[in-house]
């Protein structure tokens, strides 16, 4: 056990070293805890890579050569930091975020929450198919045969297309067997409480505490999103990367600082590594950019180099892992026979939206798999436009967002007949959650009565007590 | 300030007694976290892998690895390709034995199998069959493997 523990808490701080690395180089400057849980987020992404880059260089994946990896990434990343060890004395130790009195009730029911899902983690091997006939099996092979390209590929796989998926948990299941862990797994313990406390600290920015952790008991009890904090597979991950990297968009058209807007783009590039098929959602959400950028006067060249780096990272993740890895390394894969031959036949496409609502989202499935997430985000939404009859520019950019979920998801349907309505497409409605959250947050309703709270707790008169940022407009160029 | 405190307070624990008597998230705190909390005394006494995986999968893995085990035996771990049956097959015989696909069941056990609609399913030389309500491992011909087939295929294998 002692082990176990020790490889866990170096793995952690490799994860966190490593994505604190990313974020300064990419120069992002956040509060402390919300640094602290996106470094960890980042850094599970990073480090998922090293297998595949052993492989491609045709290294023994062994714990040594993991170990190394580990730490030459890790270090390479934190030169800065290095160089500057001067500064570690001014660094605080105090890690631990202070409560109000009346958020302890909720903390303490989130660690009984999350403690049932790491556990389950910790304990039980993975169990989704996917897994079993693809990233899991190659994983423990490689374990034994030290090698990606293992006996696993010698196996009749014609049930299965698993094995081609995106080397993200494969990465991170290999690194974990390797260090002591016979199911990997824990690093989605690791993504998902960060991922956590990271928009809980979004909520808090937004509304009165209280209210952020009602909020936030409302989304952590999504049935089938708590489930996936324990089952391995892509879609929580993608999720997470694919809601950070619209929010630090949506940062970028505050500020305008093109480091925000880069970081945006890295976090959307690691969410096409995660599953390829977010490219369909880059490609959707472009315009917004677009948009954006032509509206505060940006010129064409700008506008140009800010759509290739957009797409750009994750062109470069689709392309390394599609274009380079499965052709040259993975046996089997052909890319043309899981899109839809026949293109001019939109029925599957009606068919698919018709699916969502009568079976996923409203459907027999709509309470088991949501409980009453989606009604209530209704409700809210119907409290906007027809009680308070306005959209917040936030607002209508976190709605842009569930838009191309909600629109891309059964065009996906449609381009990529093997992904399913009861799974993939489903699944592909986490990415909605955390922005519906950001609405329902960011609706008048609730900022009204967060700021009731807020001055009846102060004791102070209404005009004064302001609760959240102020939504700061960007000055338009363009006249 | 403090009394006020206390009344945001009691607003939260109310908050929380009150989402839970709601029936969708109250069989959702029961299913999905008390009971994985309350299973942890008896699973920390079966810490094993094998026992781990075994209490995940059920039959699918135990019967997998009694097969893994029996060709071990007999020596023939290393050449064997086994035939598993059709899923309708197992089911309709009353056999509790969810069949894995090939790259599962070589997962569990490190064998070469294949399924009946596999297109390389001539390779096999092992086969499993039930006969009088019990699953059996048998060695197979060519001649024999395709009398099971002609079987088998009567059921969908998935």
């Amino acid at each position: 056990m002692i082990p176990q523990v020790a490889a866990f808490l170096f793995l952690l701080l490799a994860h966190y070293f490593t994505g604190k690395g990313i974020l300064s180089l990419f120069g992002i400057q956040l509060k402390r805890i919300m640094h602290i849980a996106l470094s960890c987020i980042v850094g599970v992404a990073v480090l998922s890579m090293i297998p595949v880059l052993l492989q491609a260089f045709f290294i023994p994946i062994t714990f040594g050569s993991l170990l190394l990896g580990i730490i030459i990434i890790t270090l390479l990343l934190n030169i800065r930091t290095l160089k500057n060890w001067k500064k570690w004395k001014k660094i605080s130790w105090n890690l631990i975020p202070t409560f109000r009195v009346y958020e302890w009730p909720f903390m303490i029911l989130f660690a009984i929450i999350m403690f049932a899902s790491i556990w389950r983690t910790f304990y039980y091997p993975p169990v989704a198919r996917d897994m079993l006939s693809g990233p899991e099996a190659i994983a423990e092979y490689t374990l034994k045969e030290h090698t990606l390209i293992n006996s696993v590929f010698s196996v009749n796989l014609e049930t299965t297309n698993n094995q081609h998926k995106p080397p993200y948990v494969l990465g991170l299941q290999v690194i974990y067997k390797f260090f002591g862990f016979p199911f990997g797994q824990l690093w989605l313990s690791i993504i998902s409480i960060s991922f956590l406390v990271f928009l809980y600290q979004m909520l808090r920015e937004k509304l009165h505490p209280l209210l952020a952790c009602c909020c936030m008991l409302f989304f952590l009890a999504i049935p089938e999103l708590y489930a996936y904090t324990y089952i391995i597979l892509f879609d929580y991950s993608n999720m997470i990367f694919y809601f950070l990297g619209f929010y630090f968009l949506w940062q970028y058209f505050q500020t305008h600082q093109q480091k925000e807007f880069y970081f945006s783009a890295f976090l959307l590039g690691l969410a096409t590594y995660i599953r390829a098929d977010t490219l369909i959602f880059m490609g959707l959400l472009l315009p917004l950019l677009l948009f954006h950028d032509w509206k505060t006067g940006v010129g064409f060249k700008k506008l140009a180099i800010h759509a290739a780096c957009f797409l750009g990272f994750s062109f470069f993740f689709y392309f390394i892992w599609v274009e380079v890895f499965l052709r040259f390394y993975i046996p089997g894969f052909d890319l043309g026979e899981q899109i839809n031959p026949n293109l001019l036949d939109f029925s599957p496409f009606i068919e698919r939206f018709k699916g969502v609502h009568t079976t996923i989202l409203f459907g027999k499935y709509g309470m088991p798999l949501w409980a009453h997430y989606m009604q209530v985000f209704l409700v809210f939404m119907a409290a906007e436009i027809i009680v308070f009859r306005k959209l917040s520019r936030e607002t209508r950019n976190w709605l842009y967002g569930i838009a191309i979920i909600y629109v891309g998801l059964p065009l996906m349907g449609y381009l990529l007949p093997l992904a399913d309505l009861n799974n993939t497409t489903k699944r592909g409605f986490f990415k909605m959650l955390p922005l519906m959250l950001m609405v329902m947050a960011n609706s008048e309703l609730l900022k009204r009565l967060s700021t009731l709270i807020t001055n009846w707790e102060s004791g102070s008169t209404p005009e004064v007590a302001t609760v959240g940022k102020s939504n700061h407009k960007p000055k338009s160029k363009r006249k | 300030m403090l009394s006020r405190k206390l009344v945001l307070t009691l607003i939260a624990i109310f908050f929380i007694v009150l989402f839970f008597r709601i029936e969708t998230y109250n069989n959702w705190w029961r299913i999905r976290v008390w009971d994985a909390i309350d299973r942890i005394p008896t699973q920390l006494v079966y810490m094993e892998p094998e026992e781990r995986l075994a209490m995940r999968f059920g039959n699918s893995y135990i019967i997998s690895k009694n097969i893994a085990e029996h060709l071990k035996k007999l020596g023939a771990a290393d050449t064997a390709v086994v035939l598993l049956p059709p899923k309708e097959f197992i089911t309709k015989n009353n056999v509790d034995y969810p069949v894995p696909e090939p790259v599962v069941f070589y997962y569990y056990t490190g064998l070469q199998s294949l399924w009946t609609i596999s297109s390389d399913v001539e390779r096999c030389n092992y086969a499993v069959i039930i006969v009088e309500g019990k699953m059996q491992l048998i060695p197979v011909d060519p001649q024999q493997l395709q009398q099971i087939l002609t079987e088998y295929k009567k059921y969908k294998a998935l």
